[in-house]
């Protein structure tokens, strides 16, 4: 659904903040997109929205291409940004002013949201706190039951028994023909979420894999020291990442592969490369 | 040094969860079992892997799919699943009990004396 | 409504109806202005005249102010992924905007500054209503020369607000100092002899007319050109 070729973005000439990326997101699948913070996640996401044209490359979006922002490709696609302000009224009225121009919303399930969330549809959205104005729009973006549904940094703001909310709410949400994209540091709060995770760096794409490869390809924790591609001391002791030669799928540990993506992607690769 | 894994991977919790409801009689034998969509949302786990779950389920002969219906409890799932966690404990963690026994130095006697305390104790 | 990607003026209804609820608050302390200030004026001066006067120059500084307010949430930062990803058209926004900064517009203050100058009389020392009002009448309508200037300047901030990044206020004052500058310029270039001179006749008035009437509606679209390539980066 998503279609990234050899992608390339700089705000400035000369310095790019995204380079040479290339990844397909398709439908019926959670993707992560994790990456250390400023590498350019959100870049890409707005790249995706059509807010921004590549420097080098394409993206397209269901066949098009998305800094044409046709009003019907804009239709099925809802973005959930890190940061936003909303007006000076309620929930209901803002949903109100809205929904109209997404034919696919529904308010019934903005209201279920919402009472699972823990969000006043009548209260002003404008004095709520950050972390309600994220509840209050994740309720309402989620009802506009949109094909593709970009969320950047989801989880920032959500007390604890919210992200479990969440993860309910979003794994419900998930279907055949939708595709979801979830940018993240917080790689805790959403692994069980995930089931295809890209991780950017610098140079590009660090990993493109599905978790179920990268659970039968790779073992994290107690591994042998030697064998190991990256270790880091924890609280229990060393912990690592190495090939899974057990024949079993490994527990997927996302903070232990993003370290160990980020000081060797390399590595990590051939892992899942050698067959 | 044994690789092992700390914790089963989310489709093998799954994969449990069923068991567990089935074996305490909460989805009983014949009787539809939640979809694969309700149970992700449920549990806040992505549907993909709650199916990988129910295939297997269904490979293990404890789950049957009857199309456009949903997933049913097969007859004789308990027996299956109670044959399933003997094989694996035999294989698995007796094994592991027994070498854990040796190493800590407990006798075959000092196991059956125990093994018949806690019998009077039930 | 027509094709889902085709022009709907539904849409732009609907933005309208959007843009003028979130924003009712600016709107109000701007048409709000538009009375007070005049009528301050007024009745510092005991006279409903000065409303008039007052009125025109408060209308001329609106045409700042409400190209700026009708597009800031594409433009600040915590608004303007979810404005720019709303599903309307550049050509239904920008026909909202020039709606709102023209018709719209002129319509608002001309009643503020009818009720400014209504309320003015109140106050005048001289008490006279209906001479106040006609003469507010002939201003404005006598001389539809400034309201297309007011659309002028109402579009050219459009424009301004299209391309400018961050600090719109810089912008302004930019534009309005290149404004300036060439004016001068031009005056220089005159005095020095080095500007073409043209027979002045009635065929090259009506064609001057014609240009200045449709200069706003081209600078509306110019403005729609650009906001169809616009990238949303700063």
């Amino acid at each position: 659904m998503i279609d990234i070729k050899r992608l390339s973005f700089g705000y400035t000439a000369g310095h790019n903040v995204l380079n040479d990326i290339d990844v397909l997101l398709d439908g019926g699948h959670i993707h992560g997109l994790l990456g250390c913070n400023g590498i350019g996640k959100s870049t890409l996401l707005k790249i995706v929205c059509g807010l921004m044209r590549p420097t080098r490359g394409s993206v397209t979006v269901e066949g098009e291409d998305p800094a044409r922002r046709s009003v019907g490709m804009l239709r099925r696609m809802m973005i959930i940004p890190e940061e936003f302000a909303l007006p000076s009224v309620s929930l209901d009225r803002y949903a109100r002013l809205t929904a109209p121009f997404y034919p696919s919303f529904s308010a019934e399930q903005m209201t279920y949201y919402c009472s699972e969330l823990g969000v006043d549809i009548s209260a002003k959205l404008h004095n709520m706190s950050m972390g309600q104005r994220k509840k209050a729009y994740i309720a309402f973006a989620m009802a506009v039951n949109a094909p593709i549904l970009l969320l950047d940094e989801p989880t920032n703001g959500l007390d604890i028994p919210s992200k479990s909310v969440f993860r309910r709410l979003l794994a419900g949400y998930a279907d055949e023909g939708r595709c979801i994209v979830v940018s993240t540091h917080q790689v805790n709060d959403v692994d069980s979420l995930l089931d295809n995770i890209v991780i950017l760096d610098r140079e590009g794409v660090a990993l493109n894999a599905t978790t179920s490869e990268i659970c039968r390809r790779i073992s994290f924790g107690a591994v042998d020291p030697a064998r190991a591609v990256y270790t880091e001391r924890t609280v229990l002791g060393e912990a690592g990442v190495a090939a899974n030669t057990s024949g079993e799928d490994s527990r997927l540990n996302l903070e232990l592969l993003f370290n160990a993506v980020t000081a060797d992607r390399r590595a990590v690769a051939s892992l899942l490369e050698n067959r | 040094m044994i690789e092992f894994n700390e914790e089963k991977p989310i489709w093998r919790q799954i994969y449990d969860l069923v068991c567990t409801r089935i074996l305490s009689g909460e989805w009983s034998e014949q009787s539809r079992i939640v979809s694969v969509r309700e149970l992700a949302a449920d549990v806040g786990v992505n549907p993909n892997t709650v199916m990988r779950s129910y295939e297997k389920l269904e490979g293990d002969r404890i789950i049957y799919n009857r199309r456009g219906i949903g997933f049913f409890v097969s007859e004789g799932a308990r027996g299956h699943i109670l044959e399933i966690e003997r094989t694996e404990f035999l294989t698995g963690e007796l094994p592991a009990m027994v070498e854990r026994m040796r190493l800590l130095g407990i006798t075959l006697e000092e196991f059956e004396h125990r093994w018949n305390q806690l019998q009077n104790d039930r | 409504m027509a094709t889902i990607n085709g022009f709907s003026s539904g849409r732009v209804l609907r933005l309208a109806v959007k843009h003028y609820t979130e924003h009712r608050s600016a709107y109000m302390l701007l048409y709000g202005m538009m009375i007070f200030v005049p009528l301050l004026f007024a009745m510092l001066a005991r006279s409903a005249s000065v409303a008039a006067s007052m009125s025109m120059a408060v209308c001329l500084c609106g045409a700042f102010v409400v190209p700026f307010v009708t597009m800031k949430e594409l433009r600040a930062s915590d608004t303007k992924i979810m404005a720019n990803t709303l599903p309307v058209s550049a050509a239904e926004r920008m026909t909202f905007v020039a709606l709102n900064t023209s018709i719209v517009y002129t319509l608002m203050e001309t009643l503020c500054a009818g009720i400014a100058v209504a309320a003015a009389a109140c106050v005048d020392s001289r008490g006279e209503l209906m001479t106040d009002l006609s003469h507010l009448w002939h201003t404005y309508n006598g001389h539809w020369e400034i309201m297309i200037l007011v659309w002028i300047v109402s579009s050219s901030n459009v424009v301004i607000n299209t391309l400018a990044r961050k600090r719109i206020v810089a912008a302004y004052v930019c534009a309005f100092v290149a404004v300036m500058l060439a004016i001068w310029g031009l005056e220089r270039m005159a005095e020095a002899g080095m500007m073409i001179r043209i027979e002045w006749s009635e065929r090259l008035d009506t064609i001057a007319k014609t240009i200045y009437c449709i200069t706003p509606a081209g600078l509306y679209g110019i403005s729609y050109l650009l906001l169809r390539r616009r990238q949303v980066k700063w």
